[in-house]
């Protein structure tokens, strides 16, 4: 198991090896730095003045290996325009995403297993099929329309909740429910397939013929084996909010990463876009290894490997 | 299958399935009105797209350019100087049906480019990795591994923001996100068929690599193959309607579904049909690729099959 691990770990440097070096390179593309912070009447001494200082002379090479050093150093550099340290600014923003997406991902667990498990429990009913329609839809639906409608019917129309803002749970409601229509979709599939596969096998009627009530059959040890797929694609969910609700950051006004992305990039404020790509990065990286934690914790094949 | 699975899973059914002929797949498509209706959904979506300029031509579209600053906003079947206008029209007067379907021409036509691109991508690497082996397989699947950890939405807007958006800049990016998966999946059952008995036979009457690959693997493998691309199409018109509504993707006055939406977004309050139909023709015709993807699956699944 250790090595099992091991090699993942290696393979997440990997990762960020090569995310450096796109990035750096992408960002360097984006515009002249100094053109934009200067007034628009700044002479031709002051704009290579501020070259200098911005370091941008430079060869792109030494550029580079600046930039690395100081991202071994935990320095991702000063935003070229709030002039704080660029990650201070992206850890600033982090709780309102993580929040965001571990509540969404939490509401479509909470959906996905009991629609999921029905289901699973009648195929080819009318439920199972109607949830399988409902959760393709979902799947279909972009997030960033859904919020829109919501917006104008719960906020403007019924006054429930604020448009747009961070705070409380109202404000969580409607971004929430936008982003958990696609997950809520996936998730309920492949809780409904993966207790399908489960449902067929041998030991569950084992565990019936000892006398054991369906109820217990079906919590112990019927979901417990299916739990494994259903928790990577849990995982893989909240990576995806975790780097995607950007749209749905933007119209509700969620101080969260994705909205400061945006806003760094309108700005060229590549210190901070560098930030919050390898931050969302690493944090990619932390839940993937997190899941492969519980993936070796909870089967002994791969535990003993 | 278990002696006791059947018992649970299938007592009542089973003798129905053996007395039943088995349908063909023509049968199994016409018995299923959600798939007919996601079909003639599609070939209306992809054909109107299609003779978008031959509509306009013959006067039952509006031009999609034309503004009428007089007629601004004005809900569906809206008759304005010039004709019926069905969905009503946008902030500037133009007919939104029009625009719609001259938005679903670039959406559809630039998600279609892209899934190609993205296809040729992932099929040709993933039969490498998978029938080569050994350092080339472990190399591209390396590459797969790297790249899927990338936060891929956050680095899709900075590329496109780096290199200017464009509709090829779009295609590109939307292409290089798509391809892992495609290139993973191709492999995975590329491998399992490598060391199958009729390649085997194949490769013993001498049978070059390529012929193996081309003509024995890829026809074998390809009904997986179609149903995942159908899957990603649809992700991939999603990341474009997200792009173009970030102002990432396609540039006014073209139009984009995803465009349209966030044109529409300042109007929402007063001028619901300018966020409500664009939105719906990116869910239907994502939803119609998939449930359609979802109905092949279950088909090339023979046990599936049986009890459809």
């Amino acid at each position: 198991m250790v090595r099992y691990l091991a090699g993942r770990l290696v393979q997440s440097l990997f990762v960020l090896a090569g995310l450096t070096i796109v990035v750096f390179v992408v960002s360097r593309q984006i515009g002249d730095a100094a053109r934009l912070m200067l007034p628009l009447d700044a002479t031709e001494d002051q704009y290579q003045a501020m070259r200098e200082h911005l370091g941008l002379n430079d060869p792109l090479i030494t550029q580079f290996l600046h930039y690395v050093w100081g991202l071994l150093r935990g320095d991702f550099g000063i935003s070229l325009w709030q002039n704080v340290p660029a990650m201070d600014l992206v850890i600033s923003r982090f709780p309102a995403t993580a929040l965001l997406a571990s509540a969404t991902v939490a509401f479509a667990l909470l959906l996905a297993f009991p629609i999921g498990i029905t289901a699973a429990l009648k195929p080819r009913s009318i439920f199972d099929r109607m949830s399988t329609v409902v959760s393709i839809f979902g799947l279909s639906v972009p997030p960033f329309w859904l919020a829109l409608i919501f917006i104008t019917f719960f906020s403007v129309h019924l006054g429930w909740f604020p448009t747009s803002g961070y705070g409380g749970l109202q404000y969580l409601a409607l971004p929430m429910l936008a982003l958990a229509a696609q997950s809520v979709g996936r998730l309920t599939q492949v809780v409904r397939s993966s207790m399908l596969d489960v449902l067929s096998s041998q030991y569950l009627t084992t565990a019936r013929s000892k006398g054991l009530r369906e109820r217990i059959v079906l919590i112990r040890h019927a979901l417990r084996n299916a739990l494994l797929p259903i928790l990577t694609i849990a995982g893989d969910e909240l990576i995806g909010l975790l780097n995607g609700s950007v749209a749905i950051e933007f119209i509700f006004g969620w101080p969260g990463i994705g909205q400061l992305t945006l806003a760094a990039i309108q700005q060229r404020d590549f210190a901070v876009i560098q930030a919050c790509v390898m931050f969302v990065a690493v944090l990619v990286v932390v839940v993937n290894f997190i899941i492969d934690l519980l993936y070796a914790w909870s089967d002994p094949r791969i535990r003993y490997a | 299958m278990s002696i006791a699975g059947q018992e649970s899973a299938s007592a009542v059914q089973l003798p129905a399935v053996t007395r039943r002929k088995r349908p063909t797949v023509a049968q199994l498509f016409l018995r299923d009105w959600v798939v007919i209706a996601a079909v003639l959904f599609l070939i209306l979506v992809i054909g109107s797209a299609l003779t978008a300029d031959l509509l306009v031509k013959l006067g039952v579209l509006f031009d999609p350019l034309a503004q009428d600053l007089l007629a601004r906003n004005k809900p569906p079947l809206f008759a304005g100087p010039k004709g019926l206008h069905l969905l009503g029209t946008d902030q500037l007067g133009r007919d939104l049906l029009t625009r719609l379907i001259f938005g679903g021409r670039l959406s559809i036509g630039i998600s279609f480019v892209a899934i190609v691109v993205s296809s040729l991508i992932g099929v040709t690497l993933g039969l490498t990795a998978g029938y080569r082996g050994g350092r080339l397989d472990d190399l591209i699947m390396r590459l797969v591994d790297i790249q899927m950890g990338f936060p891929q939405m956050l680095l899709a807007l900075t590329i496109i923001y780096a290199v200017g958006p464009s509709i090829t800049n779009l295609i590109i990016v939307l292409a290089l996100t798509r391809w892992t998966a495609i290139a993973r999946v191709t492999r995975a059952s590329c491998l399992s068929l490598r060391e199958s008995l009729y390649v085997e036979a194949a490769r013993s009457l001498g049978a070059s690599h390529l012929r193996i690959v081309l003509l024995h693997i890829l026809p074998n493998i390809s009904s997986t193959l179609l149903i995942l691309i159908s899957l990603e199409f649809g992700r991939v018109m999603l990341s474009e309607a997200g792009l173009s509504f970030l102002g990432m993707g396609i540039q006014p006055p073209d139009a984009s579904w995803g465009l349209m939406l966030a044109q529409g977004r300042a109007y929402m309050s007063t001028a619901w049909w300018l966020v409500t139909f664009p939105g719906l023709a990116i869910a239907l015709t994502t939803l119609c690729t998939n449930l359609l993807a979802g109905w092949a699956r279950g088909i090339s699944d023979p046990t599936y099959r049986k009890a459809m």
